[in-house]
């Protein structure tokens, strides 16, 4: 009988064996009858094999990383010296870091294992001794032959490297080509398995030594740990940013914007965030006794509860225990989770809507105009709680350029009043909204201007990178592979890297002197990104506007075209609108479309977004007096059927992952009529001692209502670190698939204590059948012994 | 001083067995006073545990009535049971019946929070009920890691927490050696006599009847004898 802990809490034990139990000093420390049978040589050499193994593990981990074979001597060198001198820093490495400590793992595994041989046959610690001795010995060996092996062979390439390379010019040169030997694939093919396995057997065998341990050391070294981690939880919560960018950073950020930093910062957050995570972990663990206690000191009811759920039961129904436990906190987890993803696509979606539409439109109705705007747009800019307010003209008309043809709605705007009301100006990614206006600057575009618009446009993959890069890229390949083809540019290309800015600037001047050659004033317009990828637009290209309602021709109404100039392309997150929208100046558009001096609406601005509905009241109020036959309408009115949808999808979530929560509920119902049963003998006791049954009933409630706590805790703790780290971290996504390019995470403190409490409900619903079934135990029964 | 704290009329209880009734107890009158220590003997299935259990209101008989200082606690309901069995009756039963998660302390302890009342004065009671039975070094043991006669004295003081008018105690001393017996009978005499609690044993041991101050003996579901011995 071998008690893990020498926690002696069974409940069957003999009345025999509880009275020589009873005549020793305390308790049956089984544990410390196993430690004092170990001899202290024992611990000895355990201990010194346990160092040997973490010395080693340490000094693989860093191997692996920094200086193996494969990682030395693998991917590109630029000369045969870099080769053979990254060969013998790899034998070097070897010898210093990895050859040492797995000589002293080979020593300590064989020392231990001869002492194995001499320890008793029934001693209990000889077998995990010998199994973990002997796979260390197995690893050793295995590893030092799989190793030797990949030197060795990578030095006879060197040396034939070496004379190839040698016959052409050293600065030349093409990746230098690796192709192992079959035989030798297959020894370590073989070999690396062995070598891990053994490696895993020794380190769980030494795991299993764990319990051998006297108990103070074990203490000692749990302590050390606690200690450990509490000074690396402070360290980072000091030292280390929270979040993975530049602002938060402090004193890491050196080069805000580069690819460098951002991975380095992103890697000091995740520290913070892991270390923090083990930290708040231990602690729920360190606390949780402390409020089990302190629940056991309320009263009666929650006493038993308490003591029942943290008592040693039997092994299966502690299984099944923790199992209910776990399924709780995942179900709570993953709604939570869902939830906050949902709500982060709604809130994206919300705020793009908001950026690129008014908060509240003023129109006569759809397709109508009205004139008299301007006197409309004072009112409405009188009216309480208004922003901003600018007169919009829409048409639809087809744009067509060199290459393609789309349709688009054309909003003739102005310019600078659109300020106040949309993120239009934020949006753009190249070019300005001054152009449309003054359209003759078009013309007098910098190709550094324009270079450096490109910059920005990143996100639209249909716009040439930039291109030093790919040029230097191509460059580079063409350099080392060295192959010099005749490049398609002609001579004006050299064989240097250094030479790729000259191709960028010929190729700008080609394109800027092709737009000199027409130096033509057009009224500016201004495009969606993926209006203008389908266009394939650039700024200050030219783009025809199609007009379905022109002139009176022959033969009906005849098209109306108009060349405009691009002086902008915009990003607003919404394909809908990237694809749909072109801007012009209110001015042109009145001009282009033939409507005189109307407007189709007027786009207001509101101070507070969720009250649009009431400041749009007021302006229906004060225009009702001026215009009456104008139509008000908010946001939400607008896009009611886009947000009901989106709440619908919420809700059906909820429901289907509830039902989650509900399987949960099913574990913990079969936990507690379990610990009924287990406990019905207890419960009689209870009841001959003047228990009530409603009491009864309440303690098993209370169990049950734990289990719900302790589950929706853990899962919505889960859950916040989860949605943390997505809404901070960034969970990329395929922006051409779903045209948002990571993850949208809402946190909402509302939701997750209603999925907190929801789960807790469940667990108390399920928990109201065991609990009468309990309270149906008579008490008679239980004290009856027959 | 002597008062008649228990009084059992003409009690019957009848088993249902395979359809057929079975008597158990045909018609038993006892009366028993205040301080009194009175011990039920007889052989296996005389029917002394059922009137044990009918006394501790853990069962209702099938007629008569049982008085407990004049009231009939055959009709109480539910709740005055367990109130009444909280307050007025200590049970010790053959196997010592102590809840295997709590403490030797807090087993004591546990009519005291049933009642509900102070945690503060319970836990003083039952220390001073431990030190009592001499188990003042076992208060944080959990049973498991108790003897049995300890188990048995901690099931003691169990009882007598709530000092109650009368311990029921069904073969306290069945799954004891005989010099632990011992013990644990002269702690009951000892309790007896200082603090005057009435007590009931039932026990299948003649030789430990006799020497107590009164021996009913049972047969068939009838008193057979009721001998008080000087």
């Amino acid at each position: 009988m071998r008690n893990s802990d020498g926690e002696a809490s069974e409940t069957n034990v003999r009345p025999a064996e509880a009275e020589q139990v009873a005549l020793g000093v305390s308790r049956p420390r089984n544990s410390m009858e196993d430690v004092s049978g170990l001899p202290r040589r024992t611990l000895l050499i355990t201990a010194i094999f346990a160092f040997a193994a973490f010395i080693y593990a340490g000094s693989l981990s860093f191997y692996a990383q920094v200086a193996s074979p494969t990682a030395a001597t693998s991917g590109l060198f630029d000369s045969a010296i870099e080769y053979g001198y990254r060969w013998a820093l790899a034998w070097i490495n070897w010898w210093a870091i990895l050859g040492p400590a797995t000589a002293l793992l080979a020593a300590a595994a064989a020392l231990a294992l001869y002492w194995s041989r001499r320890l008793g046959r029934s001693a209990p610690a000889r077998t995990r001794l010998a199994t973990a001795a002997g796979s260390a010995l197995i690893h050793c060996i295995a590893s030092c032959t799989s190793v030797s092996l990949l030197l060795f062979t990578a030095g006879t390439e060197a040396i034939q490297q070496w004379a190839s390379f040698s016959s052409v010019p050293l600065l030349d040169l093409g990746p230098a080509p690796l192709p192992a030997p079959r035989a030798l694939e297959i020894a370590h093919a073989v070999l690396v398995p062995i070598s891990l396995s053994s490696l895993l057997v020794c380190l769980s065998a030494l795991a299993s030594c764990w319990s051998l341990l006297p108990p103070f050391v074990r203490s000692g070294v749990v302590r050390s740990l606690d200690a450990a981690l509490f000074i690396a939880f402070v360290f980072v919560s000091i030292a280390f940013p929270l979040l993975p960018n530049a602002d938060s950073a402090g004193i890491w950020a050196w080069d805000s914007g580069t690819e460098d930093e951002s991975s380095f910062l992103l890697r000091l957050a995740s520290i913070r965030l892991a270390v923090s995570i083990l930290f708040a972990g231990r602690l729920g663990l360190w606390c949780l006794p402390i409020a089990l206690n302190l629940i056991e000191n309320t009263n009666f009811g929650a006493m038993v509860a308490a003591r029942h759920l943290r008592a040693k039961k039997s092994g299966f129904l502690t299984t099944i225990g923790t199992l209910s436990i776990l399924a709780v906190a995942f179900s709570s987890c993953s709604l939570t989770t869902t939830l906050s993803v949902m709500g982060g696509f709604r809130d994206d979606l919300k705020q793009k809507i908001l950026g690129n539409n008014a908060h509240v439109v003023v129109q006569k109705g759809r397709r109508q105009t009205f004139d008299g705007w301007s006197e409309t747009l004072v009112t409405v800019k009188e009216t309480n709680g208004v922003v901003g307010a600018t007169p919009v003209l829409t048409g639809e008309v087809m744009l067509s350029s060199a290459t393609n043809l789309a349709g688009a709605l054309l909003r003739g705007i102005d310019p600078i009043s659109i300020d106040s009301v949309s993120d239009l100006k934020e949006n753009l990614v190249c070019g300005k909204l001054d152009y449309l206006s003054r359209p003759a600057l078009l013309l007098e575009i910098d190709p550094e201007e324009r270079g450096s618009a490109f910059r920005p446009c990143q996100r639209s993959s249909w716009l040439p990178k930039p291109v030093e890069s790919s040029k230097a890229q191509e460059d580079k390949r063409l350099e080392r592979s060295g192959r010099k083809e005749p490049a398609k540019l002609g001579d004006a290309i050299n064989t240097s890297s250094s030479n790729g800015l000259d191709i960028r600037s010929i190729l700008d001047l080609d394109r800027d002197e092709f737009f000199r050659s027409e130096p033509e004033v057009l009224p500016g317009i201004v495009v969606g990104q993926e209006l203008a990828r389908v266009l394939r637009l650039y700024v200050g290209d030219e783009v025809n506007v199609v007009s379905p309602f022109g002139d009176l021709g022959p033969s009906g109404p005849m098209p109306k075209s108009r060349p405009f100039r691009v002086a902008g392309i915009f990003y607003s997150g919404m394909y809908e609108y990237d694809m749909k929208h072109a801007y012009i100046t209110l001015h042109t558009a009145q001009g282009f479309l033939g409507t005189g001096d109307t407007v189709s609406r007027i786009e207001v601005k509101v101070e507070d977004v969720d009250r649009a509905p009431e400041t749009a009241a007021q302006v229906r109020n004060s225009l009702s007096r001026v215009q009456p036959e104008l139509l008000v309408q908010d946001w939400q009115e607008v896009n009611q059927q886009l947000f009901g949808a989106l709440a619908l999808e919420k809700l059906a979530m909820f429901i289907t992952l509830g039902i989650a929560i509900m399987v949960a509920g099913f574990c913990v119902f079969g936990t507690l009529t379990l610990m009924v049963q287990e406990k019905s003998r207890e419960v009689g006791i209870l009841q001959a001692m003047g228990t009530t049954k409603r009491s009864i009933v309440a303690i098993f409630l209370g169990e049950g209502l734990m289990i719900g706590l302790l589950g929706s805790l853990i899962g919505l703790g889960f859950g916040f670190v989860v949605c943390f780290a997505a809404q901070n971290f960034g969970i990329t996504m395929d922006p051409q698939v779903y045209y948002i390019d990571r993850l949208p995470v809402h946190l909402d403190a509302t939701e997750f204590g209603l999925v907190g409490l929801s789960s807790a409900v469940v667990c108390l619903l399920a928990t109201i059948s065991p609990a009468l079934l309990a309270s149906k135990v008579r008490p008679l029964d239980a004290v009856r012994y027959d | 001083m002597t008062r008649e704290l228990v009084v059992v009329e003409n009690v019957h209880r009848s088993f249902k067995h395979q359809g057929r009734d079975v008597e158990v107890l045909k018609g038993v009158d006892l009366r028993i006073e205040q301080g009194e220590m009175v011990c039920v003997v007889g052989a296996s299935g005389t029917g002394k545990s059922t009137l044990l259990h009918l006394l501790g209101t853990l069962d209702l008989p099938s007629s008569g009535r049982i008085l407990y200082g004049g009231q009939d606690v055959t009709r109480f309901s539910g709740s005055q049971l367990a109130r009444f069995r909280n307050q007025s009756i200590g049970f010790v039963f053959q196997f010592h019946h102590l809840l295997p998660d709590f403490t030797a302390l807090e087993n004591v302890m546990m009519p005291g929070l049933i009642q509900g009342g102070a945690k503060r004065e319970a836990r003083r009671r039952a220390t001073l009920l431990l030190e009592e039975v001499g188990l003042e070094h076992r208060l944080s043991h959990r049973p498991a890691e108790l003897s049995g006669g300890e188990q048995q004295r901690v099931a003691l003081a169990r009882a007598l927490l709530m000092q109650p008018s009368v311990v029921l105690a069904d073969e306290p001393t069945g799954n004891l050696d005989t010099a632990t017996s011992e013990q644990v009978h002269d702690l009951m005499c000892r309790l007896n006599a200082e603090r005057g609690t009435t007590f009931l044993l039932v026990t299948h041991s003649q030789e430990l009847a006799k020497r107590m101050p009164r021996e009913v003996s049972m047969r068939d579901g009838l008193i057979e004898s009721d001998i008080r011995h000087p």
